[in-house]
């Protein structure tokens, strides 16, 4: 029976445990009912979502600040996670020679392939385009048609145009430009799974990340100097918001990007992500320090983990000791 | 103090008497209510947790029974106080709803 308590917050099982146990016999008898059970264990988890007494409207901005960090974390789980249904990438090496032919540059990664061959001085794009993308349908790729960017979007101007397999997508640029070249991009194609296992990190981590929050006011709440500890939990989730929101960006970019023009839109080209992508600040023009906004993520959790630490409880037991 | 939920208000109204243990609460509070309000282990001492937060009940004395603690409580002083509040207030919002039922239209001394 004892083992139910866990689903009690330890404030409450620690004053009321015994009691809890004692009036569910009371009611139920030795024996209680699975339902009865069931009813204890729901009622400890209500409880663990329940902000204090005092300092309520904090332990709901601390709750709301959580919910969101602990949303984006979850969604960076879930979002990794389904990364290992990633198609494999081919070859970049063999990739650039079937499309590109001899002489092309390539690099490839777990999650994203380049490859560039120079053109000859003053060589079209059009033409260069067409024999990639002829290469590319011979080899049993769909390709798109040729489209042709006339260099008021910022990018020089190019032909360019997109291929597939269902799994691999490839991005083929040819540059009118001094030296003219071609550029091969391919990433994995997003798997059936990705979404719902994002969104069920997401909502996992909302839910852990109230919890925690919630938890961490109660400890506040209870503290002997509770100020200084608030204040450091304050700035370590604003802290955290910083990478939460930057990552939820980029990852509504991925979702959204109809013709990413960088690394695919792809979220984890460069191992964890927890803040924004170098695709989503090409596109919306931002800072790219912020690609490395995840060092806000970690002063902020160490600022909250301080703050749970110094956070020492002043709360009295129910009954005092006799002297 | 501002408005409490029906079943904090059965629970201060039942210690308003006596002390009381959980079931005894549990019990006076499925009483006071007419059965429409029943009380869980679970939910009754969340409750009595804030309760006591607040400085509104207090524990009276423990004892053990067959092995088993029995904690019982009791209203303190700024619980009774809030409870007349809280009592004062209910009660000024019943004599309104009676007012105003008197006032409807077709009822035997209403407004025709």
């Amino acid at each position: 029976m004892n083992a139910l308590l866990w689903a009690y917050p330890a404030r409450l099982r620690e004053r009321h445990g015994a009691e809890l146990i004692t009036t569910l016999m009371d009611m139920s008898g030795e024996r209680p009912s699975r339902g009865d059970r069931w009813h204890l264990v729901l009622d400890g988890l209500g409880e663990r979502f329940r902000p204090p007494v005092r300092w309520r409207p904090f332990a709901l901005v601390v709750a709301a600040l959580a919910l969101v960090a602990g949303g984006a974390l979850g969604a960076v789980a879930g979002s990794l996670a389904a990364t290992s249904a990633y198609a494999e990438l081919p070859s970049a090496r063999a990739l650039a020679d079937q499309a590109l032919g001899p002489g092309a540059d390539a690099h490839g990664g777990r999650h994203y392939l380049d490859a560039e061959l120079p053109l000859s001085p003053g060589a079209p794009s059009g033409p260069a385009a067409e024999q990639v993308r002829q290469r590319l349908i011979a080899a049993g790729w769909t390709v798109s048609a040729p489209a042709v960017g006339d260099g008021s979007d910022g990018v020089l101007s190019n032909t360019h145009f997109r291929a597939g397999d269902g799994d691999i997508e490839l991005s083929v640029y040819a540059y009118d430009f001094e030296q003219p070249f071609v550029q091969l991009a391919g990433w994995p194609a997003r798997p059936a799974s990705y979404v719902p296992l994002t969104i069920a990190g997401a909502l996992l981590g909302m839910i852990a990340g109230w919890l925690l929050g919630m938890a961490l006011s109660h400890r506040i709440g209870a503290a002997r100097r509770p100020l200084r500890s608030a204040v450091l939990a304050g700035t370590g989730l604003t802290l955290l918001l910083v990478p939460s929101v930057l990552f939820t960006l980029s990852l509504g970019y991925y979702l959204g990007a109809t013709d990413p023009n960088g690394q695919g839109g792809l979220l984890h080209t460069r191992g964890i992500t927890f803040g924004a992508t170098f695709d989503l600040v090409r596109a919306w023009d931002l800072p790219y320090e912020l690609t490395d906004a995840y060092l806000y993520g970690l002063l902020g959790l160490v600022a909250v983990a301080i703050a749970a630490i110094l956070a020492r409880s002043a709360r009295e037991p129910l009954v005092r000791e006799a002297a | 103090m501002g408005a409490v939920q029906e079943p904090t208000f059965l629970i201060l109204t039942a210690l308003a008497a006596q002390p009381l243990h959980g079931y005894g609460i549990i019990q006076s509070v499925a009483d006071l209510s007419e059965g429409e309000v029943k009380l869980r282990p679970g939910t009754l001492y969340g409750a009595l947790d804030r309760l006591a937060d607040q400085g509104l009940i207090e524990v009276e004395r423990e004892e053990a029974v067959d092995g088993r603690l029995r904690r019982y409580y009791r209203l303190s002083d700024s619980g009774a106080t809030a409870l007349t509040e809280q009592a004062d207030r209910l009660h000024r919002r019943a004599t309104a709803a009676e007012v105003q039922l008197r006032r409807r239209p077709g009822l035997a001394g209403g407004a025709l």
